[in-house]
């Protein structure tokens, strides 16, 4: 302001100078013409302000030093003052013309360097691979653009004053100007490329996730298939000769051989059983399995796995009410949550073992409960995790895999499984079943 | 009589030579094949009177040299299958298997499954009129049922299930097979009709229809009727 105003005193000043060099030697037009010049170059250099102080002092300056009488500020005629004011009109004008001139041309400019810092802008992003990079070299190359810090928010970042970074898919994240805000178009045709290319890189990293987990499902499938045929094949002749080995020695008469013979039977069973928890768990993981439910009642399921069970692990009471309603089931894979929770309750609680069931607002609940120690309340929940196993276990339990199993069956068909204290002692494994599909 | 010629379609070296050296055991004469290929081949040249065939086989699926074997033949098969294969399980004996064994196995196993498939060979296919299991007798013919001597009452549709299982008693029967002989080919997906009949089958004849001895459940393929129950401890 101060400099401006300074700047139309200095101007006024020279064309003073300049007239009195050929004072004289022209008429007063001669020396209206030098101010009005001064003044117009004025305009063009420093704008209005400018301009308006160098045409004011340059007509004072006029009146004092150049019109006659000289040395005095006063007017001599009509005429004169005329021309004064007609000076005084043209020079505010043309100041005027010149300063809008001057700002167009500037505005020209700048949209010219916003434009070419935007192509630029959207070539570094378009090279940008990976959304963090992108993130970051936006956050870089906009701060040098805009001359203000310029950062990237998360789309839930709670900051006012932001601007929004929206994709097709919904709100990518938002711009935050650390300083005085740059022209909001701007701002806005940045954002917008910034939206663009970070849209773009999410997108292709979302394409490359689901590459790497489709390779991924395909070597789990085929390790899957591979283990399941190439270990258990072996296992299962091992299994089966044994078995008629133990058959057979006893009628040789050599009960220490049997002994043996028996024990192979026992250890493949048992690395049987392992390899097949082992299956079932990479199965369920895998996320590809889907029940295939069919309405049928409970009392099936629990009937072929007591038949296959008591002989082996002992009898086992039954509370099964006559009128549960069927409801939708997958029985291989209840068969087998069964049987985990009942050969769990033999092999940790201790009998009595009971299984009961009963249907409870629109859900049937399966509790399987024995009498022994319990679970410990700090425990409940990690017994279901995999490859859990609770301090103390003997060294011939299974790998920690049977609850996890059971918690995967349970949630395949839509309900829970917790485990609860017996009162009287023993633990109680409970777990619901939808009794109709959802929909 | 001639023993009994048994084709083994099994891939694993180890799997065969069990299956070979306990067959022979229990008195059959055993011809081996390691493929698809091998076995479609053996079947048509030496014309056995049994197949035990591994559903996992390096060449061809095991369900297409039972469809193979079945242009040209009725033999009864036995497919050898994996735990969590019901439904391919299934699916073979829908497509003309006899019955199936899950490894692993033991010999005991092996050797009743082959006892009731030759049984059926000698009978053709056909069952007496007369099934007798246990305490329970069934009269296919005066369509009559006693559970130790005594009448039991079956609604029509009750008696053709329990018939349909008698029928072929020892082997498994398919959902599918039981649906289509039972209520019709329309039927076959109403699955839940045939575990809600099974049920109130199993009331009527079983002494504890919660632990039944009678029909037992293979779950996700179908019901097997049992030749020789274990009598109640």
């Amino acid at each position: 302001m101060a400099l401006d105003a300074a700047i139309g005193l200095a101007a006024a000043s020279l064309c003073t100078l300049v007239g009195w060099l050929f004072r004289g030697r022209g008429d007063l037009s001669f020396y209206i013409m030098i101010f009005l010049v001064g003044s117009v170059l004025t305009a063009l250099w420093r704008g209005r302000l400018a301009a308006t102080v160098a045409a004011v002092a340059g007509m004072v300056a006029f009146d004092y030093f150049f019109e006659t009488p000289a040395f005095e500020l006063s007017v001599a005629d009509w005429p004169n003052f005329l021309v004064f004011t007609g000076f005084l009109a043209i020079a505010l004008l043309v100041g005027s013309l010149v300063h809008r001139l001057r700002g167009q041309t500037r505005q020209a400019q700048l949209r010219e360097r916003e434009t070419a810092a935007l192509y630029a802008l959207a070539g570094i992003l378009s090279a940008q691979a990976s959304s963090e990079d992108l993130r970051r070299v936006a956050e870089r190359t906009l701060s040098e653009v805009l001359k203000v810090p310029v950062r990237i928010l998360p789309a839930d970042d709670p900051r006012e004053g932001t601007l929004p970074l929206r994709g097709g898919g919904g709100p990518l994240g938002a711009l935050w100007v650390d300083g005085p805000a740059p022209p909001r178009s701007f701002l806005e045709a940045c954002g917008r490329q910034v939206a663009l290319a970070m849209e773009r890189a999410l997108l292709a990293e979302a394409a490359e996730r689901a590459h790497t987990k489709a390779e991924l499902e395909q070597t789990r499938s085929t390790l899957l298939s591979a283990i399941s045929h190439d270990f258990r094949t072996p296992l299962s002749t091992i299994h089966a000769a044994a078995a008629t080995l133990a058959q057979e020695i006893p009628v040789a008469g050599s009960p220490e051989l049997s002994d043996l013979a028996r024990l192979i039977v026992d250890e493949s069973s048992r690395l049987d059983h392992l390899v097949g928890n082992l299956l079932d768990m990479m199965r369920l993981e895998a996320g590809g399995l889907s029940p295939a439910l069919e309405l049928q009642p409970l009392e099936e399921v629990v009937g072929t796995v007591l038949t296959r069970l008591e002989p082996l692990l002992g009898p086992i009471s039954v509370d099964l009410p006559d009128d549960l309603p069927p409801l939708p089931l997958d029985s291989v894979l209840l068969e087998q949550l069964l049987t985990n929770l009942l050969e769990n309750a033999f092999r940790h609680g201790g009998g009595p073992v009971c299984l009961g069931a009963r249907a409870r607002d629109g859900e049937l609940v399966v509790d399987v409960a024995d009498s022994g120690r319990g679970v410990p309340e700090l425990l409940r929940e990690r017994v279901f995790e995999k490859f859990y196993r609770p301090p103390g276990t003997r060294a011939d339990g299974g790998a920690g895999l049977g609850l996890a199993i059971c918690r995967a069956i349970v949630k395949v068909h839509g309900g829970r499984i917790w485990v609860e204290e017996v009162p009287g002692g023993g633990a109680a494994f409970r777990f619901t079943l939808p009794l109709e599909s959802a929909p | 009589m001639s023993p009994v010629r048994v084709l083994v379609v099994e891939d694993d070296p180890g799997l065969q030579r069990f299956l070979v050296s306990c067959l022979k055991k229990l008195g059959y004469l055993v011809v081996p094949a390691a493929t698809g290929a091998e076995a479609l081949s053996l079947a048509r040249s030496h014309n056995p009177d049994l197949v035990l065939l591994d559903l996992g086989l390096p060449d061809l699926d095991g369900l297409e040299v039972l469809k193979g074997i079945r242009t040209f033949s009725q033999v009864p098969v036995v497919i050898l299958s994996a735990r969590n294969q019901e439904r391919v399980k299934a699916e073979a004996l829908d497509a003309g298997a006899d019955d199936y064994l899950t490894k692993p196995f033991g010999v005991v196993e092996l050797a009743a499954r082959l006892r009731v498939a030759v049984r059926h060979l000698l009978r053709a296919g056909a069952a007496g009129p007369v099934v007798v299991s246990g305490e329970l007798r069934v009269d296919l013919d005066a369509r009559k049922v006693t559970r130790r001597g005594e009448e039991v009452h079956l609604t029509p549709l009750e008696f053709r299930l329990l018939a349909a299982l008698a029928r072929r008693y020892g082997k498994v029967v398919t959902h599918q097979q039981l649906l289509a002989e039972v209520w019709g080919s329309g039927q076959v997906e109403q699955t839940q009709y045939l575990h809600l009949y099974m049920r109130q089958l199993r009331h009527k004849i079983e002494d504890d229809p919660k632990r039944p001895r009678h029909f037992r459940t293979e779950s996700g393929v179908g019901y097997r009727m049992e030749v020789d129950p274990e009598p109640v401890v």
